[in-house]
């Protein structure tokens, strides 16, 4: 047996020829262990990703017609089609007021069970349930508590004197009242991220400050903060990615209403490929949301970091 | 004496605060699902009443819980989900433990280019190969088949990317040693590296589980014929914009959420690092 330190020059002949065999069978087995990866690969992402990117600059309005090349005409659809570049703006409104609220209340929670001196357990794991849950049930249980005349939201809205909402039913409320939804779904998921943060800061951080003379109020602004900001660059990243991405919800609850107020790209995509069977002007607005995610993605981190950097 | 006991009082009911809101908190969190829970046991004229009653008379009665089961074959809609998720979740910790520990044990070309688009897949919203799986899935005749609800969730490119992360802070003297006494790469796998290596395959358990246990979007393309339909697709099945029996509605989902509820109560802690993980996953 060669091991992989000894230097080549000291090596006698067998030796080397050993060594070109272990290599070899690194190889070789390298390649046998990883295999059904790169079957799956090629099958299920790369085979299917070139096929999206060839079918997108095709025609192809019925699943079983041959599909014709029209080069970027799909993409020239896209920019004339106004309900698709509303709903990039739909989804903007819902990131408004999912991604600022998951991340101060997800921070407040994590800070607050921080500092417990008991119970953090079990409080982390009450916050955490709605992760648990389907989001096809929580999506059907919320467009019940959100109705205008039955619901229990208005009731309890009633009961502290605020008139009843519209909620699903008001173009100007149905995106918000989602993205209040997933803020409920995604605060336990946060919180649980940004403890695992909080407890990674060193505790002499904080004895310094406060020798210092530093109140609780500066040692968050400038303890806190600073440290946990990658975890805040990933909350904002990772939210910013998935709202790009909501489907299910108003799939669900208002199947793209109240005028055309809840449509997202990714439900125009699937009404297009799979209920108009237009797939491959699917197959563009598909392509189109990754670079428009990507590009983001790569902006946000850019704008985020340099306005928490400290 | 009262220049130490004030900071102390004024500490304590900063504390006294903190736990109340986080009690209020909690309150949100659950409600929801406590009304869901409630809501199912009521008598159908009474699920969606107004003013709305936690408590109504007729509490407890199953009579949705049978409607529910008239509509959709509850025991069938079971099977398909957890036999996709049980087929999901081994072969998804078999081929990424294998997959992974060929990744961290051999070198060889092209072994960093293909970790690498472990990590793409990760990246690419999987909306973009929605339709070419449709229709590699049709041209299979995969449609209405467990094989269609199984086959993309397979492996999973986190899981093998979470394992090689555990793989690659096993000591390596450990793994040479038992090679020395001439233990198979196999042998060495199932017998060392994976028992060791039990936290990062909860993890992947709980995730993968859940994921398939929660997915909707590609069952609801693959599958058309209720015999095949999958938990969160028989949600739907009781609820339309217009019409929808509430009672059936809370019943069917309240069955779908408690069994998942009572696993994590007895494995939360699996379960919030499972899920937290996949944040990793974008």
């Amino acid at each position: 047996m060669v091991t992989r330190s000894v230097r080549p020059e000291t090596l006698t002949f067998s030796e080397k020829k050993d060594q070109f065999l272990y290599r070899h069978r690194q190889v070789v087995k390298g390649y046998a262990f990883i295999s059904p990866y790169i079957l799956f690969f090629l099958l299920t992402w790369l085979f299917p990703l070139v096929y999206a990117v060839w079918l997108s600059f095709h025609e192809f309005e019925t699943l079983y017609e041959t599909p014709r090349f029209v080069g970027l005409e799909n993409f020239a659809m896209l920019l004339k089609d106004d309900l698709y570049i509303k709903s990039y703006g739909n989804v903007g409104r819902y990131m408004l007021v999912q991604i600022p609220l998951t991340l101060i209340l997800s921070l407040l929670v994590a800070l607050a069970l921080n500092n417990l001196p008991r119970m953090r357990g079990m409080f982390r794991t009450i916050y955490f349930v709605p992760n648990v849950v389907s989001l096809t049930v929580v999506a059907v249980l919320f467009t019940s508590l959100y109705s205008p005349s039955m619901g229990l939201i208005n009731y309890y809205l009633g009961k502290v004197g605020i008139p009843a909402q519209q909620f699903l039913n008001s173009p100007k409320q149905a995106m918000e009242s989602i993205a209040l939804m997933d803020v409920w779904r995604a605060v336990g998921y946060y919180a649980v991220i940004f403890l695992a943060g909080l407890q990674n800061i060193p505790g002499e951080y904080y004895e310094a400050a406060r020798i210092d003379g530093a109140n609780g109020l500066q040692q968050l602004l400038r303890i806190t903060i600073p440290l946990l900001n990658p975890t805040i660059v990933l909350c904002v990243l990772l939210n910013g990615i998935w709202g790009f991405q909501v489907f299910m919800q108003p799939f669900l609850m208002t199947a793209g209403g109240p005028l055309d107020s809840t449509w997202t790209p990714v439900y125009l995509l699937y009404r297009e490929s799979f209920q108009y069977l237009r797939l491959g002007y699917g197959a563009a607005m598909g392509l189109v949301l990754t670079v428009v995610i990507l590009v983001v993605t790569i902006l946000q981190r850019r704008l985020v970091e340099r306005e928490i950097a400290y | 004496m009262t220049a130490v006991t004030w900071p102390r009082v004024a500490k304590s009911l900063g504390l006294g605060i903190v736990y109340a809101l986080l009690a209020f908190g909690s309150v949100i969190m659950l409600a929801p699902l406590v009304w869901m829970l409630l809501a199912s046991l009521k008598p159908p004229t009474e699920v969606m009443a107004y003013p709305p009653q936690w408590i109504t008379p007729g509490l407890g009665t199953l009579r949705n819980y049978r409607e529910a089961a008239k509509l959709v074959d509850i025991p069938r809609v079971y099977f398909n989900s957890t036999f996709t998720a049980a087929f999901q979740v081994i072969t998804t910790l078999l081929f990424s433990s294998i997959v992974a520990y060929g990744l961290t044990r051999f070198r060889f070309p092209g072994r960093d280019v293909v970790f690498t688009t472990c990590l793409l897949t990760m990246m690419i919203p999987s909306y973009v190969i929605l339709i070419p799986l449709y229709m590699m899935a049709r041209d299979l005749h995969l449609i209405n088949t467990y094989l269609g609800l199984i086959l993309p969730g397979l492996m999973s490119p986190f899981g093998i990317f979470l394992l090689r992360q555990h793989f690659m802070i096993m000591p390596s003297d450990l793994v040479d040693a038992a090679y020395i006494d001439g233990a198979s790469d196999m042998r060495i796998l199932f017998s060392l590296v994976l028992p060791i290596s039990r936290a990062g395959l909860t993890t992947l358990l709980v995730f993968t589980a859940m994921g398939s246990w929660n997915n909707f979007l590609w069952p609801s393309i693959v599958v058309n014929e209720t015999e095949m339909f999958t938990i969160p697709l028989a949600v739907t099945r009781f609820y339309s914009q217009f019409s929808t029996d509430w009672g059936s509605v809370m019943a069917f989902s309240t069955a779908a959420t408690v069994p998942i509820l009572i696993l994590y109560f007895i494995f939360q802690r699996q379960f919030v690092e499972g899920m937290a993980m996949s944040g990793l996953k974008g």
